[in-house]
């Protein structure tokens, strides 16, 4: 407990600083990324930024890349699945993806991943930290440095939010709880207690809230503490937000019914529809979770089902990005652990595979409607093009100009930079 | 504060007056606890002399600093705390008038007694040894979840017994073997093949000490090289954690006979067909056709030459055999992987072995010293050297120097974090940090601490119960800030927030009376699970050669009969997709998936049949033991009829009877405690991501004390809107059946205060929550205002 003890305890898990002391607001966030951003003039390179937000959909267990974007036409390891062209000339996909078959012009299809991390865990951790697992420190995700490196767009809003999948997040690692992501399990039920329980109406939490200050007005002035402090102001914060409009966001049930069907009504596609309101609103970071990879068994059944869900979900949060114009500023990544066995073994499942597979970026930023890198006949090998996570995750930060030298230090004084020692592949960017 | 003592608060205990007659009682107390119970610490009771001495060390120090101590708590304060610190929970109402109606001058020092020997102080304090120690069995690497599930087991029960803390520590060290009888392997299980960062964590953890960076390079902000740090490694890299069960080596071992009896028996029919060419004409004709047979000497010559080109032939038959019995046991072992791999997740990451194999530097090691891929052997990084002569292996070895009396920060580092834990701070800061310029802000206090530590045998218990006997701890909570980095004077315990774990569990306690019972479908689940493993590995481990040969073959067929259906199923499902039939391949999809699931039924089965153990559920529950079944029943989970248990014997009923009457079987707190309300030591370690648990800091249990007191925004939203408010105020709740029966409205506001305050309200208070009656009504009211004080921020701390 507490070695996390920093200038700034006092400070909001999300939501503003207007009304906080100035003294403070020193800590801010606003000054902070001025701060930063002043600092990183100098170092940041000459790169045209045009990504200003990112929704991550992250494939759990290992997303297949023979039976999804790196596909082999004719080879004998694809099994029972087959290629459709898309309208991009000379690109073909998988069968599966036939909506994201017409959006491949906004994507840019990597299919050129490599990893040595062949284990759940380690994979999911080195995809969203850049770095290996150790059980010595926990890294931060890219959402967390994004929360901590950049400045947000919307006060009342959380810099990051992760809807779905397990307890296996890294969230904030060793930096401050207040760049955690909020997790939001169920899209349709929204933020979890943001709303009031059944049965109690407004005038009756307003009136405890009044009552609640009151009893314990003795308490919080024999104990004037910054700790305690924290507690009053974070209470503001949380009634704020609770009759704050952008508390709307999160609740998909203001679109229509037209709209929530075409997203698909899975966890995973309304997911993608919450992500779109999110950004909307100004969360920054949007990662939305889709499980069920991890086909060892029956991968030709199991994978149509998967890819059904993704295809709802992910081409339409691209043409619904695309017509509401966000998608000049919002980047859209696939990504997953690893790949699976180009071989089939003899369950008809395939096994992990982290020597070669396959990721998508997509929207701003990205330079569309290419294949980047190349794998042998068999799906095996890289042969053109490699990128490691920290690669993939250096890209990505570098169409969001954040700065790849930036080092954060952790409380131990170790010191740590966004993508490790990942080099951006520029090719992949507009 | 001024009305107190109007309300009926109880003064502060240690008046001086009763503090004569409290010495007296004291002595002859403890005279009569010696007599009767040989067992029994001297001190049980009566106020420590270690106490003491501890506060006449503060005395002294404040003495010279001017500093006046926070005065003594009242006992409404103290109750709270105490149970806090001891049970992790804020005290019943029940509790707290007990606790403030008792006359008896010894009653502080007897409530220690009382809460340290009860069942709450293991529910609590293994939550600090979970994050200490990083027992996480949600998210076990490598597959270790059923290990991570014993190790918990394994500290709860180190608790419950109070081990000794070098006994725990030597445990945590060495003990090596399979999960169900060595579950102090979990230790090293927590982090499978990653050896160097598990020797960083026990550094940390027992000795204060940071190398993680030495682990790299030399380490830049202390004196470690890397070189100290490989030598310390070498003491551990020894510790197997990816031993797998005898019977993959026995079935190894058969296939290397049958590649090797089939190499021969191919050999030997192809020498039959084109008999030998080892002693072709050819290459001998030469020599006989040169030598003389009357010259013996010649003779001898040809002979001896014979011979050798006949052993040369002999080596190049075996080397042919060698190989071509290598690549058929390399295409049998890969085939033959097949057969357990259904059951591969049950019965992997189960064994740890402690063997003698030495770290090599790394290829990048850049110093002098060495070069890289050293083998590097053990030696301690300070205190007494090591000898490795004798003490078995090298981690016995490490294991006897990390506990020895002469380690210089061993006994430190553990006096000094739980002094932390009860005070609010360390006498050193931060607690794992020690350099050698280390030193503690009260160094006679800390030598007092680690001497009460040896003298009581690293008696945990023992010695947390000498700091809650100091009027140290019995002082109100300090009231200005101490910041890190600055010299504490102590003049009272640091204000804190209760952990996640004891704010969740004081909101159950207002809830059910279950409050020290696991989570009985864990319990069933684990036990189930560990005996499964082990009658699977002990079983399989038991057949010949030949049997588990027969068997795997058996197993393959089995295998590939389910692929096979499987690929007709998938056949059939390239055409549904075709025709778009959804119907068809909906069907075909749930058709797969029983396909699947059936292949680890079907193995345990023939697994079951060839070794004559069943592996059905209700066998491996009874091999589990009697009282698993007997809570089944009780817990019995409706809603999946294949979880029902068996019917329960005479006995098991009567002993469920037995658990009712004393006081274990309220219906509707085992309906709550169905629905999750266990305590945090009870639940997954840690919480799943969105528990309240998570939300308020509980560590991720993934690095060491990763805990987190910060205030944010959900833990508000959570408060003020959570589910666990309805349980609270449910007419069930303990805290319900307290305040809703009270004859006046005072008598119902006193409840509520006792229950979540454990004081009485002050007349001010009283004041207001009247008028709260008045303006909302008693049944309103009274939620409002239990609503109103769990939001308030007193409730939230310690003080």
């Amino acid at each position: 407990m507490q070695r996390r003890h920093f200038l700034t305890r006092s400070a909001r898990t999300f939501l503003g600083v207007g009304m906080l002391p100035a003294g403070e607001a020193l800590f801010g966030s606003r000054s902070m990324a001025a701060a930063i951003a002043a600092s990183e003039e100098k170092i940041l390179p000459k790169f045209r930024v045009k990504a200003k937000n990112i929704i991550y959909l992250y494939m759990s267990g290992g997303m297949s890349h023979l039976d999804t974007f790196g596909v082999k036409p004719g080879h004998s390891n694809m099994g029972a699945t087959s290629v459709i062209p898309t309208n991009v000339d000379g690109i073909r996909i998988s069968e599966y993806l036939p909506r994201l078959a017409q959006c491949a012009d906004k994507m840019a299809i990597v299919n050129s991943l490599t990893s040595n991390q062949g284990a759940h865990e380690q994979g999911n951790y080195i995809q969203h930290t850049s770095y290996a697992l150790r059980g010595t420190i926990r890294h931060p995700s890219l959402g967390a440095w994004m929360a901590r490196l950049q400045e947000k767009v919307n006060e009342t809003m959380p810099a990051s939010v992760v809807i779905g999948g397990g307890s296996q997040h890294p969230g904030a690692g060793f930096m401050e709880a207040r760049f955690s992501p909020v997790a939001i399990n169920n899209p349709a039920s929204g933020l979890t207690n943001s709303r009031l329980p059944g049965g109690v109406v407004q005038n009756t939490f307003d009136y405890r809230l009044d009552l609640s200050q009151k009893l314990d007005q003795e308490f919080q002035n024999q104990y004037d503490l910054r700790d305690v402090r924290a507690y009053t102001s974070m209470y503001r914060d949380a009634v704020r937000l609770m009759a704050s409009p952008d508390l709307k966001a999160f609740d998909i049930t203001q679109e229509n019914e037209h709209t929530r069907k075409l997203y698909g009504e899975t966890p995973f596609g309304q997911g993608c529809l919450l992500a779109r309101r999110l950004v909307e609103n100004g969360v920054r970071f949007v990662e939305v979770n889709l499980g069920g990879w991890d086909t060892h068994q029956a991968n030709f059944i199991k994978v149509p089902e998967n890819c059904d869900t993704l295809d709802k979900g992910f081409a339409t949060l691209l043409e619904d990005l695309a017509q509401r114009g966000l998608l000049e500023e919002t980047m859209v990544v696939l990504a997953t652990e690893f790949g699976r066995t180009p071989t089939i073994n003899q369950n008809e499942g395939r096994d992990h595979y982290p020597k070669a597979f396959s990721g998508v970026l997509a929207g701003a930023g990205v330079r569309g409607g290419q294949i980047y890198g190349k794998t042998s006949e068999d799906g095996t090998t890289v042969t053109e093009g490699a990128l490691s996570p920290s690669d993939f995750n250096a890209t990505i930060a570098t169409a969001l100009g954040m700065p790849l030298d930036h080092i954060i230090h952790s409380p131990s004084r170790r010191p740590f930079t966004i993508a490790d020692k990942g080099k951006p592949a520029l090719g992949l960017l507009a | 504060m001024s009305d107190q003592s109007k309300s009926g608060l109880t003064p502060p205990a240690k008046a001086p007056a009763t503090l004569v007659r409290a010495k007296f009682g004291r002595a002859l107390r403890s005279f009569v606890a010696l007599v009767l119970s040989c067992s029994a610490a001297p001190w049980a009771v009566a106020k420590p002399a270690e106490s003491q001495r501890i506060d006449a060390l503060f005395a002294e120090a404040w003495k010279m600093e001017l500093v006046t101590p926070q005065p003594l708590t009242h006992d409404s304060a103290f109750v709270r705390r105490v149970y806090l610190d001891t049970v992790g929970r804020i005290p019943t109402a029940a509790e707290t008038r007990k606790f403030l109606a008792d006359a008896d001058p010894m009653k502080r020092e007897k409530l220690i007694d009382t809460l340290m020997a009860s069942d709450g102080y293991v529910s609590h304090w293994f939550n600090y040894w979970a994050d200490l120690l990083r027992v996480n069995t949600e998210t076990a690497p490598g597959g270790s979840r059923l290990a991570q599930e014993a190790y918990l087991r394994y500290v709860r029960d180190s608790l419950r017994e109070n081990k000794p803390y070098t006994t725990l520590v030597r445990e945590l060290l060495t003990t090596e073997g399979k999960v169900w009888d060595s579950a102090a392997n979990g230790y090293y299980l927590r982090d499978p093949g990653m050896p160097l960062d598990n020797l960083s964590n026990t550094v940390q953890v027992f000795l204060g000490t940071r190398i993680v960076c030495a682990q790299c390079h030399d380490h830049p902000f202390d004196k470690w090289t890397q070189m100290d740090y490989f030598k310390m490694a070498a003491f551990t890299f020894g510790v197997k954690t990816n031993v797998r069960p005898s019977f993959y080596e026995t079935l190894k071992d058969a296939l290397r006979e049958r590649a090797r009896h089939d190499a021969e028996e191919e050999m030997a029919g192809k020498e039959k067909e084109t008999p030998p060419q080892t002693l072709a004409p050819a290459e001998v004709q030469p020599v006989t056709t040169a030598a003389t047979p009357s010259d013996p000497k010649e003779a001898d010559r040809i002979r001896r030459q014979q011979e050798k080109q006949k052993s040369e032939a002999d080596r190049k038959r075996q080397e042919r055999l060698r190989s071509n019995a290598a690549n058929r046991f390399r295409a049998m072992d890969r085939k033959y992987q097949r057969a357990f791999q259904p059951i591969q997740n049950l019965v992997r990451t189960v064994e740890t072995k402690n063997s003698a194999e030495l770290p090599k530097l790394p290829h990048d090691y850049q110093y002098a010293d060495a070069k890289p891929g050293t083998v590097i052997h053990p030696a301690s990084m300070f205190g007494p050297g090591v000898s490795l002569e004798g003490s078995g292996s090298p981690v016995q070895a490490f294991a006897d120097w990390m506990t020895s009396p002469e380690n210089p920060r061993f006994t430190t580092v553990i006096t000094n974090r739980l002094f932390k834990e009860v005070m609010g701070r360390g006498l050193i800061e931060p607690v794992d940090e020690f350099l050698d310029t280390t030193q503690a802000s009260h160094p006679e206090v800390q030598s007092a601490l680690d001497a009460t530590m040896k003298a009581c045998g690293y008696d945990v218990k023992r010695f947390l119960k000498v700091l809650l006997n100091t009027d140290l701890y019995q002082r109100a909570a300090w009231t200005q800030e101490v910041d890190a980095g600055t010299r504490y004077h102590f003049a009272g315990p640091v204000l804190r927030r209760m952990s996640a774990e004891q704010t969740w569990d004081s909101l159950l306690t207002l809830i059910t009376p279950e409050l020290d019972l696991p989570d009985p479908k864990r319990e069933q689940r684990f036990a189930f699970e560990l005996t499964r493993t082990r009658l699977l590995i002990e079983s399989l481990g038991k057949l010949s050669k030949e049997d588990l040969m027969n068997l795997a073959d058996e197993l393959i067929q089995e295998t590939d009969r389910n692929a096979g259906e499987l690929q007709a199923v998938q056949t059939e499902l390239v055409s549904a997709r075709a025709a778009r039939d959804k119907v068809k391949m909906s069907d075909l999809g749930q058709k797969a998936n029983k396909l699947r699931s059936e292949l680890e039924k079907l193995t345990l089965k023939k697994i079951g049949d060839k070794t004559g153990v069943s592996f059905a559920e209700e066998a491996v529950r009874e091999a589990a033991g009697p009282m698993v079944q007997a809570e089944m029943a009780e817990f019995a989970d409706t809603a999946n009829p294949a979880m029902e248990p068996p019917p329960m014997t005479p006995e098991q009923r009567a002993e469920l009877k037995k658990q009712r009457k004393a006081g274990k079987g309220d219906k509707a707190a085992l309906k709550l405690a169905q629905s999750g309300y266990f305590r945090a030591a009870y639940l997954p370690s840690p919480a799943p991501r969105g528990h309240f648990l998570r939300e308020f800091g509980q560590s991720d249990r993934e690095i060491i004390e990763n805990a987190s007191d910060e205030a944010t925004v959900p833990q508000a939203l959570t408060l003020l809107n959570g589910q666990f408010f309805a349980a609270v105020v449910n007419g069930s709740s303990v805290l319900a059946k307290d305040v809703f029966p009270q004859e006046t409205p005072e008598r119902q506001i006193e409840a509520i205060y006792l229950a979540l305050l454990s004081r009485t309200p002050t007349d001010g208070e009283s004041a207001t929550l009247f008028q709260v009656l008045n303006e909302r009504g008693p049944q309103q009211g009274l939620k409002d205002i239990i609503h109103a004080v769990i939001n308030g921020r007193q409730f939230l701390y310690i003080q």
